[in-house]
């Protein structure tokens, strides 16, 4: 094993060879099928339950699994290597009735018409939910005890006035974290199985908290004889498939994949096929287990080179490897989640998070690219799915060729990858405490939670809307959609004569808003703790089965928990709008314009004109109003240093919003940067759509206004592209090149729009909401939106071409 | 000394090496009737008009000095650039093309995109406008970005005394010069000014020291024929020019005529990719580089 392998930068699995036809015969089915609801696993889990009432609940937990996985449907499709389904029918989603139940038995009839992820539901899964899961769960869920428990005045800032949401985690689990296969990998779930045995052989119960260790150990190897069987009901029917089987090849495909499922993952696997599927059990048997997202299998192509290039040793072709790759790749596209219509907008398009990370620095701070990692970009460019999530991690050595390789899938308009700063991520690590070497082994997990292997990140602790912070702070605290009062009284705005004054009231709210969303995460940690331990997902996190003690319990080696601010740019760009509309033009007082606000800029629409268009707007790289955006994230950072978790770690903010821009804005007013009440807030630290009006360099400039270091759990900077200038390698170089500054100035993430057609299509039909819309074609540029109509057309037609 | 700059662009990628700001100066001698940037013509700045971002607020007939905003559509003649309707304006619907700054107001702006030139091989470039129509504040400008170790650019189509562009070129690494028509008459037709000072110019280019590129706006029904293009493929070559690019023509500006009350007259067509292929070969044939685009 050598980690001189010849890298091949282009493609390993030619196009249209057989395995590269399979591949896409794969893609095509799973785009094309249609999720189901499907109540199998929840019927299974609710026979356990109903057997082991009494019991400790991690043991039940891991009773339920056991029962799930060894009676649950299997099947091979036509064309897998890798195997393994989570539902009766092919990406389908699950029933996780021990979290919640009453959202679904109050939309239970919205899913298949609903706007965003719909699932069809069969008669006999609707009768299965409403007379046997239904009246079984009502009012014994995680989701039941935790509402019982949720103090009023949490719940005016999480409901009435959504400050503040943490929906996923309030009806189900948790996920959100980087699963060490490796591991696995290297010992196999026999060689885990070994330590455990030992653990209690060594342990004397009579010594504290043995116990909690023992039942802990005792579910671990439930799980693990569970996960044995499930693997080997694959290799049974694989067997008697082959039996079937007409067409000689697949019969020895199957026979194949039998004797993978025979030996992995019990043992180490032997080839790089069985260590894909050993990764893909793993991935599965964590999407069955609970409803978490963000199941992160991180630095593949690191645990995964060893496999790969002993193969290579061996002789097998390069591109018979990448046909495998390929495989797996487009199996974590399956997984599917069942959310509530709400949480649903939040996180349109199922995004399940399971990011996968190639190059970036090595522990011991080399570059760690490799060969695999550009067969990883060549799966990206050839399947073009939305899973894997997808990272280039970047560091100042990164290769000219994984990046050049990287803008080629950039080019291909899906958003993936997204590059991330080594060097950024590892300061940001180092401020919290961890490890040089573990530092530089962080991943992002899910869409861009950063954190490294180990720990127990507690990400997805919430959005909090900054501006409605800001918001409350020039409302004394009332909610101005609701009307409510839900924040402290901290005086009425239209006597402040200072914007000292309006900062004031903004840390305080702050202060109160950060305070009962760790309120709330602290409940829902004690919540799961003692209703939704996770054995199963314990023995993936360092040091979890050292110590014998859960991951909700404490057993990670690091113990965050992570909330997500966001509203950022229009928080930063309405404190910028009342200096300079209020303080030094002197164009309106305090009162007529919150006055305005009141009223949604009714009758005073010149007043919002202005706000919106002469006032200087973050994502210009003007240094003022950056600055406020700055200020407004500090304040953010500053408050969440306030706390700790419910596990003694420290609260760590990140600034992203993934879809939850357009919920949170419905919920608020409207601000002093011209935004009327209910419309969409700033996507992440993005600039508000159409405002900026100076280019990427620009838009780069301001962003880097805000304390990167300061976001250990990640942030999300979007930048929309025509294709066009990256259509010759020129342009590509260019591209590269301004990247690289980016890096170099210390930015942490950056992902590119690249907008196609479909989007010049929605800029023509309306203008104002794409007004920052650049296109540059033919050696000159222009605003789209001032472009006469004929010549769209042609931008429109020749972009499409282009793509 | 001050200028009058109509834009600056960052992150400009078509016009010189890397990542470039491009520095726009108002004011043309030339009156190409395809003219993308027609409210940099004048010497001054001009009252640009976006009416679909008025309201109707009526502000600005208010704040008016002179009586042009009283009036509809705009009195552009009673117009005397006081500013007051573009200060009040609540939505940006009036603004005037260009604004007075200082060469060093300028370099400030150059400044921002420093680190974005150093990792491209980018700099900043002059444009218009025609740029020697403020050959001064163009010189001060680029000697001022050259002092600070920025890669510099022009965008010209060198019609100006010689005596004005020496100074100029003296402070450029790289320039980018217009070739519109080898014919001095339909250049005179084309663009309202004759190509005798612009040619001679050219030629006097290699002396200068600067690394110079040829440009040539492709138009079908103004230079698209063979013999114009066999002319300046011989002309590129006499004067030992490396590399042209093509720039097809397009519309982009068309828009702006009405915003400064004008309408676009012009009937040119872009060229297919026959006739852009075509006109390449004809340009190496001479040994020249043929790039097509920026």
């Amino acid at each position: 094993m050598t980690r001189d392998i010849t890298i091949d930068i282009q493609d390993a699995l030619p196009q249209g060879s057989a395995g590269f036809e399979r591949c896409q015969r794969l893609r095509d089915r799973v785009i094309q099928v249609e999720p189901y609801f499907c109540t199998e696993r929840a019927v299974l889990l609710t026979e356990s339950y109903k057997q082991t009432e009494g019991e400790h609940m991690m043991l039940r937990r891991a009773k339920a699994l056991d029962h799930i996985l060894r009676n649950m449907k299997v099947y091979i499709l036509s064309d897998e290597l890798i195997v393994g389904h989570q539902a009766p029918k092919q990406r389908s989603g699950n029933v996780f009735p021990e979290y919640a139940v009453q959202w679904i038995y109050d939309e239970i009839d919205e899913f298949e018409t609903r706007p965003a992820d719909k699932f069809i539901l069969s008669d006999e899964d609707r009768r299965v939910f409403m007379e046997e899961l239904y009246p079984y769960w009502k009012g014994r869920t995680l989701h039941d005890r935790m509402m019982a428990m949720i103090p009023e005045d949490t719940k005016l800032q999480r409901f009435d006035a959504m400050v503040f949401a943490i929906g996923h985690h309030e009806t189900g689990g948790f996920g959100h974290v980087v699963i060490d296969h490796e591991r696995i990998l290297q010992k196999g779930f026999k060689g885990i199985r070994t330590e455990i045995e030992q653990k209690l052989a060594e342990m004397r119960l009579d010594e504290s908290n043995a116990w909690k260790r023992k039942i802990f150990y005792d579910s671990c190897l439930i799980i693990i004889d569970a996960i044995i069987a499930f693997a080997h009901r694959y290799a049974d029917l694989a067997v008697q498939m082959a039996g079937e089987e007409t067409d000689e090849g697949r019969r020895k495909e199957l026979l194949a994949i039998a004797d993978n499922c025979r030996y992995i993952p019990e043992n180490p696997p032997a080839t790089f096929w069985q260590a894909c599927q050993v990764v893909w059990f793993n991935q599965l048997i964590l999407q069955i287990n609970d409803n978490g997202t963000s199941y992160t299998p991180g630095r593949f192509d690191q645990y995964m080179f060893p496999f790969y290039a002993q193969d290579l040793g061996r002789g097998a072709p390069k591109a018979q490897l990448q046909e495998v790759l390929e495989a797996f790749w487009i199996k974590l596209t399956e997984p599917v989640k069942l959310f509530a219509g709400a949480d649903s907008i939040i996180n349109v398009g199922q995004p399940t998070g399971q990011n996968i990370s190639i190059g970036g620095l090595s522990p011991e701070g080399e570059d760690a690219t490799n060969d695999l990692s550009y067969r990883c970009l060549e799966a990206s460019l050839h399947l073009r799915l939305m899973q894997p999530n997808f990272t280039v991690r970047m560091h100042k050595g990164t290769p000219q060729s994984l990046l050049m390789r990287a803008i080629e899938a950039i080019k291909m308009g899906s958003g993936m990858p997204q590059l991330t700063n080594d060097h950024t991520f590892t300061e940001a690590m180092l401020k919290l405490g961890v490890s040089l070497e573990d530092a530089r082994e962080y991943v992002p997990v899910g869409c861009m939670e950063t954190m490294p292997k180990n720990t127990w990140g507690r990400a997805n602790g919430g959005f909090l809307n900054l501006t409605k912070v800001l918001e409350l702070a020039l409302s004394d605290g009332r909610c101005r959609i609701t009307g409510k009062q839900v924040g402290p009284k901290t005086g009425d705005a239209r006597t402040f004569t200072s914007m000292e004054q309006i900062k004031e009231a903004y840390e305080k709210q702050m202060a109160h808003s950060v305070t009962h969303n760790a309120i709330e995460n602290n409940l829902i940690d004690l919540v799961h703790e003692e209703i939704a331990p996770i054995p199963l997902v314990s023995l993936f996190v360092d040091n979890c089965v050292e110590r014998g003690v859960d991951a909700t319990s404490g057993g990670a080696k690091y113990n965050w928990t992570s909330v997500l601010g966001i509203g950022v740019a229009n928080a930063g760009d309405a404190l910028m709008g009342i200096q300079q509309a209020v303080f030094d033009e002197k164009l309106v007082t305090m009162e007529e314009l919150i006055d305005a606000l009141d009223n949604d800029f009714e009758g005073n629409e010149p007043l919002r004109q202005y706000l919106l268009n002469r006032v200087p707007k973050y994502g210009n790289d003007l240094p003022e109003v950056d600055g406020y955006v700055r200020y407004a994230t500090d304040v953010f950072f500053d408050e969440l240093a306030r706390h700790r978790s419910y596990l003694g770690g420290p609260f760590v903010g990140s600034l992203i919003s993934i879809s939850a821009y357009v919920p949170f804005g419905e919920k608020t007013g409207a601000t002093p940067d011209g935004r009327l009440s209910g419309s969409a807030i700033a996507d992440s630290i993005s600039p508000m759509n159409g405002v900026d009006l100076n280019g990427p360099t620009a838009a780069m400039k301001s962003a880097l206004a805000i304390d990167h270091t300061r976001c250990g759990n990640g942030l999300i900077f979007n930048q929309k592209f025509t294709p066009g200038p990256l259509q010759s390698k020129e342009g590509m170089e260019k591209f590269a090149s301004l990247i690289r500054s980016y890096i170099n100035l210390g930015g942490a993430q950056i992902q590119f729009n690249i907008v196609d057609g479909d989007t010049l299509r929605a800029a023509k039909a309306d203008p104002q909401k794409y007004r920052g819309l650049v296109v540059r074609v033919a050696g000159y540029s222009a605003f789209f939106h001032e472009l006469c109509e004929d010549i769209q057309d042609t931008i429109i037609a020749r972009t499409e071409y282009s793509v | 000394m001050t200028g009058l700059v109509f834009d600056i662009q960052r992150y400009s990628v078509n016009d010189g090496h890397g990542i470039r700001t491009n520095i726009f100066l108002q004011g043309c001698p030339l009156r190409c009737l395809w003219c993308a940037n027609p409210e940099s013509q004048p010497l001054g700045p001009v009252l640009m008009v976006t009416a679909s971002k008025c309201i109707g607020c009526g502000g600005c007939a208010k704040v008016c000095s002179s009586g042009a905003q009283q009036k509809r559509p705009v009195g552009r003649a009673l117009c005397t650039a006081c500013r007051r309707c573009e200060k009040f304006c609540p939505t940006g619907a009036l603004r005037f093309s260009s604004r007075e700054m200082s060469a060093e107001e300028v370099l400030a702006e150059a400044e921002k995109d420093r680190p974005f030139y150093e990792e491209s091989g980018g700099g900043i470039t002059l444009s218009g406008g025609e740029p020697l129509a403020q050959w001064e504040f163009a010189a001060e400008v680029l000697a001022g970005a050259q002092q600070r170790g920025i890669h510099t650019a022009i965008e010209t189509t060198g019609l100006a005394p010689f005596a004005h562009l020496q100074p100029v070129l003296a402070h450029t690494d790289l320039v980018l010069y217009d070739i519109k028509h080898m014919d001095s008459e339909k250049h005179r037709q084309f663009t309202g000014v004759p190509n005798e000072r612009i040619l001679e110019n050219a030629r006097r280019l290699p002396e200068t020291g600067a690394e110079f590129i040829l440009r040539v706006p492709l138009i079908v029904g103004v230079n698209c024929d063979e013999e114009n293009l066999r002319q300046t493929a011989a002309f590129a070559a006499e004067i030992g020019a490396k590399e042209l690019h093509l720039l097809p023509y397009h519309r982009m500006g068309e828009p702006k005529y009405e915003k400064i009350g004008l309408s676009y007259a012009f009937d040119g067509a872009t060229p297919d990719g026959d006739a852009l292929r075509r006109a390449g070969e004809i340009m190496e044939e001479k040994g020249i580089r043929v790039h097509i685009g920026g």
